[in-house]
């Protein structure tokens, strides 16, 4: 017994002392958040920064749906990470705690810089996103559902040069319903982002006036929205992912095989290339006025108040040399954020084709609006619950969210 | 003498003193952890606080006026009471049922006290997940053995041709997308998980019920049911007084065990309190408002707890 005691002691001293011991710190920390395999690819590249400079940082990743929360936390307890992923909506909703990026980098290099209110780059552009839509090939060609097809130079469609509108779409996809081997004819991400194109498909943009009046309760709005609320109470789209907010539930329907469209954008390719049916992305419909639009966003590298800020600035500027910014974007791989990066997609080349084309496709004045609605404080909520409002068989018209929606805005920027 | 007179008084000091220093640790956590973030949250109540180093800006009562007005607000709140009052005699009884079983002469009762205890050991998230996986509408067990069954059709073979069972179609129904199925869900979900928590307090308090009761009830000629209202339930009341008010106050600030199950849908059919006071400190940043909406949840409970210990005062001894 009293070996067993003093065996005890020695093992528990022993214990004291290596949780008492110095453990390696690093020199910073890096906040991450993975859709697919980009984190693993920072991994890399962090390991190749250490070895060059001897700088090592610590990248921690965190899930999306916690993003904004923790970091919020962490800002309130001075514990900010020197570096960070960034989205628009972090980098807006946290500007004040970014430092600025004015001559870290070359911004006429890049494209999709966010700026804080002095005009100064808050972040440096890695990946552009694009919302896009994915279709299982072989479902639609099983259930003969038509869908455009690129003949190298154009989008056909029935025969003629151009993509689909949203009624052909409709009429297509209602091939799937109750057909066999099929659960849903499709599944949308829940969040209202994915269903902003659809507005500027319509021909419209969101601001009348930026920052001061919205065309979000025109006739092409309420269309836009009603268009979507069909989708819901049609059954062409689960309802699921929507009912029960699970983000996640829309990319797990279209795995299953089951689905023959998801909604969502380029960040699922990578993770959709290891799927054992055959998919593309198709380029998205149009409203009748032919117009062509995604919704352009991107992920950016930032850099955090707080003791390390010039050791951050350093791995930045490091970061954007043109090697080493496309060892990123080749690595996972990801529309670059440079101007003439050259990315080789691998086996995605087709997929990113269509990605790029429909960023080609957007008039860039949509890209401004949309760029511009990103600085409403909360605004991804805000479409969140519209677009929720209107899926809900028991919630608002499309005319009533809309209207919810631009009150929300209006009470946003009146309080920030 | 004095000598005496002095180790009286520290005698006196101690015995005044001693029971205070032993609760001084608890209060001092209490203190820190309970007391000042309950201040903090009445004082941000009053603020237009956002979180992210915001200042805290008076508003005095505008957020309890706001909320107030917040339709959102007052469905989850609503719902909130619906649930206490559905769920809260269901739990009650179950737990009491099952305690008055487990505690019979059973052959393997340790067996069943474990079977029906196991379910309070997991973690709330955990108890989410496992009925989310069996209710999910289109990857559950429940609508993936509906299919099997339906797709199998036995009574159409020549052995089982009845033609009742051959007009019914049996396969998927609506589970968590249907608001009426995730609300009973949840329901039954917070019955599975905690009842057995609630059938121990019962059961520590039924071994407490002296036998000499039961045997003076059968020389009356008292029968087993009788026993159970004059003697048994009589007995339980400070136990069926606490399970009564830890169970209301738990249904009350449901919420992991929600998040995962329906994650509050489907359409919010399923959002309680807490669930929305989260989302509006942490998904739309008005903490101030949130605190104000906690202080609402705080009073609610207070004055249920209230009211339940008032009535049980006023029916004095059974």
């Amino acid at each position: 017994m009293k070996k067993f005691l003093a065996l005890s002691l020695i093992l528990m001293l022993g214990l004291v002392i290596a949780a008492c011991g110095e453990r390696e710190q690093p020199d910073m920390q890096m906040m991450w958040f993975s859709d697919g395999i980009e984190g693993e690819v920072m991994e890399d590249m962090l390991e190749r920064y250490r070895e060059e400079t001897g700088v090592w940082i610590e990248l921690f990743e965190i899930g999306w749906d916690d993003y904004e929360t923790r970091l919020g936390t962490m800002v309130d307890g001075d514990d900010a990470p020197d570096l960070i992923r960034t989205t628009e909506g972090v980098m807006n909703n946290f500007k004040e705690h970014f430092v600025s990026l004015d001559g870290v980098y070359d911004e006429a290099g890049f494209t999709n810089i966010f700026y804080n209110d002095d005009n100064e780059p808050i972040g440096l552009p890695m990946d552009v996103t694009a919302n896009g839509l994915y279709v299982n090939l072989e479902l639609l060609d099983a259930h003969e559902v038509e869908y455009p097809v690129h003949d190298g130079e154009n989008w056909i469609f029935n025969g003629e040069e151009r993509v689909w509108t949203w009624t052909e779409f409709v009429t297509e996809m209602e091939k799937l319903v109750g057909a066999e081997g099929v659960t849903y004819p499709g599944t949308y991400d829940p969040q209202g982002h994915r269903f902003m194109p659809m507005i500027y498909q319509q021909g419209i943009k969101i601001w009348d006036e930026p920052f001061v009046s919205t065309n979000l309760t025109s006739d092409e709005a309420v269309a836009a929205l009603t268009l979507l609320q069909d989708f819901y109470h049609g059954d062409l789209v689960d309802d699921a992912p929507i009912a029960n907010w699970n983000p996640g539930g829309a990319p797990s329907n279209f795995e299953t095989g089951m689905y023959g469209f998801h909604m969502s954008g380029n960040w699922f390719a990578s993770d959709y290339a290891t799927l054992d049916f055959d998919w593309t992305v198709a380029p998205m419909p149009t409203g009748e006025t032919g117009v062509r639009a995604t919704l352009l966003g991107g992920k950016s590298m930032s850099a955090m108040q707080g003791e390390n800020v010039d050791m951050a600035l350093d791995f930045i500027t490091w970061l954007a040399e043109p090697a080493n910014h496309d060892e990123f974007n080749n690595g996972v791989p990801f529309l670059s954020g440079r101007i003439g990066a050259e990315i080789d997609f691998g086996e995605l080349e087709g997929p990113y084709q269509v990605f790029q084309d429909e960023i080609n496709a957007t008039p860039a004045e949509y890209a401004a609006d949309w760029l511009q609605m990103t600085q409403v404080v909360g605004i991804y909520p805000i479409i969140n619950d519209m677009v929720q409002d209107v899926a809900d068989p028991d919630g608002l018209t499309p005319l009533e969210a809309l209207e919810k929606a631009e009150q929300a805005i209006m009470d946003s920027l009146e309080d920030n | 003498m004095a000598k005496k007179e002095q180790t009286f008084k520290w005698y006196v000091l101690k015995q005044k003193l001693v029971p205070y220093l032993f609760m001084l640790p608890n209060l001092i956590i209490f203190g820190l952890f309970i007391i000042t973030p309950a201040i903090m949250g009445i004082y941000f109540s009053l603020t237009s606080f956002r979180g992210l180093g915001d200042t805290p800006t008076f508003v005095w009562f505008d957020n309890y006026r706001d909320i107030f007005t917040d339709a959102d607000f007052l469905a989850a709140m609503w719902n909130t009471v619906r649930l206490v009052a559905v769920t809260l005699p269901i739990v009650f009884y179950v737990s009491l049922g099952l305690a008055v079983i487990i505690s019979k002469e059973l052959r393997a009762r340790g067996l069943y006290r474990a079977i029906y205890y196991w379910p309070v050991m997991i973690s709330f998230i955990v108890v989410g997940l496992i009925w989310q996986w069996i209710f999910h509408d289109t990857r559950g067990y429940l609508n993936g053995l509906l299919t099997t069954i339906g797709n199998w059709r036995i009574w159409e073979t020549a052995l089982f041709e009845l033609p009742l069972l051959n007009r019914i179609d049996i396969g998927p129904v609506r589970t968590l997308r249907s608001p009426t199925f995730a609300w009973w869900g949840v329901v039954f979900l917070f019955t599975w998980s905690r009842a057995g928590y609630y059938m121990i307090m019962f059961v520590a308090a039924l071994l407490s019920i002296p036998p000499a009761l039961y045997e003076a009830g059968e020389l009356d000629g008292a029968n087993r049911w009788q026993k159970f209202i004059y003697i048994t339930y009589p007995s339980l009341k400070p136990a069926r007084l606490m399970v009564f008010i830890l169970a209301a106050m738990e249904i009350f600030k449901i919420f992991p065990h929600i998040v995962q199950f329906t994650g509050g849908g489907p359409f919010d059919a399923t959002m309680f309190q807490v669930q929305y006071i989260y989302e509006e400190a942490f998904t739309y940043r008005n903490l101030g408002s949130a605190s104000a909406m906690s202080v609402v949840m705080i009073f609610m409970v207070m004055i249920f707890t209230g009211t339940v210990l008032l009535l049980s005062r006023r029916g004095g001894e059974e």
